[in-house]
């Protein structure tokens, strides 16, 4: 069997009916709920079981035997499984030897390859898990998710204690774009029903998660009904408990902008606040399902050029080749759209990636997005 | 939980009247319920009445006085709405002072109005808190900017009016430039107290930090009481509250139980005190205290952790329900400061990568 095979094998363990793997998840990753972990793993392990040796085939081509002398250290941040099972899985096509540097109280990627290791325990071997804070050194390869302070740390340390090339996968965040006025009221639906999913699956704790749906058209509307549709998933795929810290903020956040804008909230807890702010371009979430609406005008749309007027009343002129510069907009990764054509999505932002509204959480393993490396960057 | 099914709408002038009587009876005992509630719920009225984006802001909420009918149901604005609203009773002719938060000048800040007659509400409040903790006499060393270097500061307006009612000279306060270094502070506090008469001196946590930290020993004459207030907002290194105290005990010889915090912010109109020893901030019988939990908006159980929400009824001129950003425990009918609620920040697959 192939590396690419191996791992499509034990991404079906974990959705077979009744996996253990998915039974040990959902009690052990417990910064998310049980459903909130099987929703998320289940896709997650659908995509590599149906795109991993697709991308063996694409871009593991030039692995040789050399790079099975390579050491690549994976220093995972932590906040949700997926990138550092993803880093493990590009890793192993890779060819290299592999380092995971956990963070605490990070079991997915540690059960990920417990479960490789009941497929095939000699590629399992190639992953060596540890807590080592210095596990970057000796690597020839470091990737590294974290903050922004922390990649630059991380930066500094490999440069002047190893010899490794660095990827460093730092903070972005990801919005909507929805024109309301392209879409019939089925549709409308759908990308409520989308939106609301995006903004509440991992608990908003991806850089793929949106933080803020920029909408033309009835925005007012919009936050109410997505504020239903935040119930309705909150309801089977509840949120986790927070700490006092995390839900402190949440509250602070929800008391300013009551006054500020308008909040829809889940109530006797915080599990999901929908905030319509009419009057600025960018606010941090404190992120748990906490997510923005800000109306945005599409003024002229001629010669593919857009000029757009947003919530801070700024007008902006854009275009497919050149795109809005993301003004006070922290990094993006995501861009997901409805109603809106590709071409429109791109010039009103630049993002690493753009896709459907619904779909901003499904990154497939096919297509790199600017959140992990591409298979090839790890072959020396 | 009623206290009243309806209120009748009183003036201006008939609150004041009410207040001022509150206020006069001193702070010894605490108010009742009903008598408390009978006034906030007045007051509510008035300013849902005359405050126009508090008024806008309780209609969002599907609040008005129609349908409130106890104190804990007023809804109380974050300090947040002081920046984003004038949010007052008064027009524009009668705002005859505004205090300002302090802060970065890069962000607006907190604006709180007063005309004349709440100024001299403001005053009344401020002061049987202050004599009963502190002193209602003694020999003054303010350790904060004067009057006409900080207009906009209710802190430095509040040390005004105590120096006033004590009757110290205008210099006992030492001036914005003396603040900028611990060495000069501690020459205008020598200079107080060559007459060997109690002291009490006032100041912010961080002109403590900077005095202490130029001084070995400067004792203060017997009797002398001390009261520290305020943050530090990055102008010195940060002193945990109990470290601070030993030190200001240490090194100016004043024991613990000489020690008093205070608590106050331009968005409020009275304060509240904790002794050195017990840590929890009590206020004036015109003020509650409700500690919120904030996962479920509910009031937080006695010696739970919550973010604290103050009804001051001396608020006359704005909102008497005020939303603070900081956290506490309650603690009977006060609450331990524990600090700033963490806020919104940029993340995104950001979380530290932990040790």
């Amino acid at each position: 069997m192939t590396t690419g095979q191996i791992i499509a094998a034990t991404a079906r363990l974990w959705l077979r009916h009744g996996s253990p793997w998915m039974a040990r998840a959902r009690r052990e990753l417990t910064a998310f709920s049980p459903p909130m972990v099987e929703l998320g793993l289940r896709e997650l392990f659908a995509d590599i079981a149906a795109n991993v040796e697709e991308l063996e085939r694409r871009e593991a081509s030039r692995v040789t035997n050399h790079q099975s002398r390579i050491t690549l250290c994976h220093i995972l941040s932590g906040n949700l499984p997926n990138p550092g099972i993803v880093s493990i899985v590009v890793g192993l096509l890779s060819g290299a030897r592999n380092v995971v540097k956990l963070a605490a109280g990070d079991t997915g990627p540690a059960l990920f390859v417990e479960s490789l290791a009941a497929v095939d325990a000699k590629l399992s071997r190639r992953v060596k898990l540890t807590r080592d804070r210095e596990a970057y050194r000796g690597a020839d390869v470091v990737v590294a998710y974290g903050n922004d302070e922390t990649m630059a740390t991380l930066r500094r340390r490999c440069r002047q204690d190893a010899a490794a090339a660095f990827f460093g996968f730092g903070h972005r965040t990801s919005i909507g774009l929805i024109n309301l006025r392209n879409l019939s009221s089925r549709t409308t639906h759908d990308a409520l029903r989308s939106a609301a999913r995006d903004a509440s699956v991992w608990d908003q704790q991806g850089c793929m998660s949106p933080q803020c749906f920029y909408v033309r058209g009835d925005a007012t509307a919009f936050a109410e009904v997505l504020a239903g549709e935040m119930k309705t998933f909150d309801r089977h795929w509840p949120r986790a408990k927070l700490v006092f810290g995390d839900a402190a903020a949440i509250a602070r956040a929800r008391n300013e902008w009551s006054f500020r804008g308008r909040v829809w909230a889940s109530k006797d807890s915080t599990h999901w606040t929908v905030v319509l702010d009419e009057h600025s371009d960018w606010s941090p979430s404190p992120l748990n399902r906490f997510v923005f609406v800000r109306p945005m005008e599409l003024i002229e749309t001629r010669d593919s050029k857009l000029v757009i007027r947003d919530s801070g009343a700024k007008r902006r002129a854009a275009s497919y080749e050149s795109p809005v510069t993301n003004h006070g907009l922290p990094p993006l990764s995501t861009v997901g759209f409805a109603g809106f054509s590709p071409t429109e999505a791109v010039a009103m932002a630049r993002a690493d990636r753009y896709c459907s509204v619904g779909e901003m959480q499904r990154p497939s393993l096919l297509l790199t997005n600017g959140s992990r490396p591409r298979v090839g960057d790890l072959i020396l | 939980m009623k206290t009243a099914r309806k209120t009748t709408y009183l003036s201006a002038r008939a609150i004041d009247a009410r207040l001022l009587a509150f206020i006069a009876r001193g702070v010894e005992q605490r108010s009742t319920d009903a008598e408390f509630g009978s006034l906030a719920l007045a007051l509510f009225h008035h300013q849902f009445t005359q405050n126009q984006p508090y008024r806008r802001y309780c209609e969002s909420l599907g609040r008005s006085p129609r349908n409130v009918e106890h104190w804990k149901q007023i809804p109380a604005v974050p300090t947040t709405a002081f920046k984003d609203a004038d949010l007052t009773t008064l027009p524009a002719r009668q705002r005859t002072a505004v205090f300002h938060s302090s802060g970065t000048t890069k962000h607006r800040p907190s604006r709180h109005f007063h005309s004349a007659a709440t100024l001299a509400l403001y005053e009344a409040a401020l002061w049987p808190m202050f004599a009963q903790r502190m002193a209602k006499k003694g020999q003054l060393v303010i350790l904060t900017p004067t009057p006409g270097e900080a207009p906009h500061s209710s802190l430095v307006h509040m040390m005004e009016t105590v120096r006033r009612r004590i009757g110290a000279p205008r210099s006992a306060s030492v001036g914005a430039a003396a603040l900028e270094d611990g060495r000069v502070l501690a020459a205008a506090i020598r200079s107080a107290i060559r007459n060997p008469q109690s002291t009490l001196l006032l100041g912010t946590a961080f002109a403590f930090v900077r005095l202490l930290d130029s001084i070995k020993s400067l004792p203060l004459p017997s009797g002398s009481r001390v009261m520290e207030t305020g943050g530090y907002k990055g102008r010195t290194r940060e002193v945990p509250r109990e470290e601070l105290h030993a030190l200001i005990s240490a090194k100016l010889g004043v024991p613990r139980s000489g020690i008093v915090s205070e608590y106050g912010m331009c968005e409020l109109s009275s304060q509240f005190y904790a002794t050195s020893r017990s840590a929890v901030f009590t206020g004036p019988p015109w003020t509650r205290v409700q500690v919120i939990n904030p996962e479920t908006g509910c009031e937080a159980r006695e010696g739970e952790r919550g973010l604290i929400r103050v009804f001051d009824l001396a608020n006359r001129a704005s909102v008497i329900a005020i939303q603070i950003e900081d956290v506490g425990t309650r603690r009977g009918d006060g609450f331990e400061l524990i600090g700033r609620a963490p806020q919104a920040e940029a993340r995104g697959c950001s979380l530290m990568v932990t040790s």
